[in-house]
C-alpha cells in the first residue's frame, strides 16, 4: 500500500488511519488484484477449456485448475 | 516502453545489437579485473571461436556507445508488453469509525497505481505453446504401490498429476468436453500459486510483493531446478512497507 495513504486518509477522514484500517485496506488491495487477474476471459477459459495447439503439433482442449495458493497473511 | 517490442522479438542479444557485441561486452564485465590467463583463454574461446562471431558485426564497435545501450535499458521499466504486462490500477473504500455511507460505493476511494499485473490465460497458452510443454503431463493418472504380491494397491503420493484431486477434476472436465462435442483430447492445466513479500536488500526498504505460479503438470524434479526457469511472475502489488514504515513516514511528514 502506497505510504501516501496516510495523508489522504487524514484529508479526507481529519484523523489518521488505524492499524485495523491499514490492514482492511491491504487485504482489500490483494482482493481487488485477484479480481484483475481472474477476468473474463479466464473464466471463460476456466469453463469451457481453452483450445491451444501444442508444441508437439497437437490440438487440445486445456482446462486451467486451481490447485494450491500459499501466501503470508495479505493484511501483512 | 513497448517501442522496440518487435525489435526484442527478433534479437535475442538486446540492448546490444549483435551476438558478437553482446559477447565482447560480456567478456569485458565477466573477467577479473586484472585480466587473467584463464581470460584470454575465454576471449579466444568464447568470444573471437564463438560461432556467431562475426568480424563485421564490430567494426564500428564503440565501447562508450556499447555500455551506454546497456545503462539505458537498465532504465526503462522491467515489465514488457510483449510478456503479457499491464498496468493497472484499482481503487479501494476506504472506511471510517463514525462514518456511514449510503453504500460503499458512497465512501471515499484511494486509488492504487503501479499495479503489474499479467494475462493468466495468455500464460497458460504461452505455457502450451513452449518447448517445454513436451514435458507436460497434461492428464492425469494413478500411481499405486503394492507391498507384497497379495497386497492392497496403495496411492503413491508424489506428482499433482498423480493425485486424486487432479484426476477427479479429469474426470469433470473429461464430461464437460463430451458434452461441448470436443472430439480434442481434453487436459489440465495445473496452476499453483505463491504470494510472499521477498526484501531486496539487506538495507532499507526495497521491497517487492509478488504473485507468482508454477505448473504442477511439470514434474517436482524439473520444476524444483532454479535452471529450469519454469516459475511464472503474475503481479506485483505495490509498496509492501509494513505498519511501522507507514506510520513513521505519517509522523516524520517524509514526502513521498
Amino acid at each position: 500500500l502506497p505510504a501516501t495513504i496516510q495523508d489522504i486518509y487524514q484529508s479526507i477522514f481529519g484523523k489518521a488511519a488505524t492499524a485495523a484500517v491499514l490492514t482492511h485496506l491491504k487485504r482489500e488491495l490483494l482482493h481487488a488484484i485477484w479480481d484483475l487477474i481472474i477476468d473474463e476471459r479466464f473464466m471463460d477459459a476456466y469453463k469451457n477449456g481453452i483450445v491451444v495447439k501444442f508444441f508437439d503439433g497437437i490440438l487440445r482442449r486445456i482446462f486451467p485448475r486451481f490447485y494450491t495458493y500459499s501466501a503470508d497473511y495479505p493484511e501483512k | 516502453m513497448g517501442a522496440n517490442t518487435t525489435a526484442e522479438q527478433k534479437n535475442p542479444y538486446t540492448p546490444f545489437l549483435n551476438a558478437s557485441s553482446y559477447r565482447m561486452v560480456d567478456w569485458h564485465y565477466n573477467s577479473s579485473e586484472t585480466k587473467s590467463i584463464a581470460d584470454l583463454d575465454r576471449l579466444a574461446k568464447d568470444v573471437i571461436g564463438a560461432p556467431d562471431f562475426n568480424p563485421a558485426d564490430v567494426k564500428f564497435f564503440n565501447a562508450a556507445t556499447e555500455l551506454k545501450r546497456m545503462d539505458d535499458y537498465l532504465d526503462e521499466p522491467g515489465f514488457s508488453e510483449a510478456d503479457g504486462w499491464k498496468e493497472r490500477s484499482v481503487k479501494l473504500r476506504l472506511p471510517a469509525d463514525g462514518k456511514r455511507h449510503a453504500s460503499e460505493d458512497h465512501a471515499p476511494a484511494f486509488e492504487v497505481s503501479g499495479v503489474w499485473v499479467r494475462d493468466l490465460t495468455q500464460l497458460v497458452i504461452s505455457a502450451c505453446e513452449d518447448r517445454s510443454a513436451l514435458n507436460l503431463h497434461t492428464v492425469p493418472f494413478e500411481l499405486k504401490f503394492k507391498a507384497s504380491e497379495d497386497g492392497e494397491p496403495e496411492d503413491v503420493i508424489s506428482e499433482l498429476y498423480n493425485s486424486q484431486a487432479m484426476n477427479s477434476d479429469y474426470r469433470e472436465v473429461l464430461t464437460k468436453s463430451a458434452e461441448l462435442g470436443c472430439e480434442l483430447e481434453p487436459g489440465i492445466l495445473a496452476l499453483q500459486f505463491w504470494s510472499d513479500a521477498t526484501t531486496l536488500a539487506n538495507f532499507g526498504t526495497a521491497a517487492l510483493w509478488p504473485i507468482y505460479l508454477y505448473f504442477a503438470n511439470l514434474s517436482k524434479y524439473i520444476r524444483g531446478k532454479p535452471t529450469s526457469f519454469s516459475g511464472q511472475h503474475l503481479a506485483y502489488i505495490p509498496s509492501v512497507s509494513g505498519h511501522y514504515c507507514e506510520t513513521m513516514a505519517y509522523l516524520m511528514r517524509i514526502p513521498d
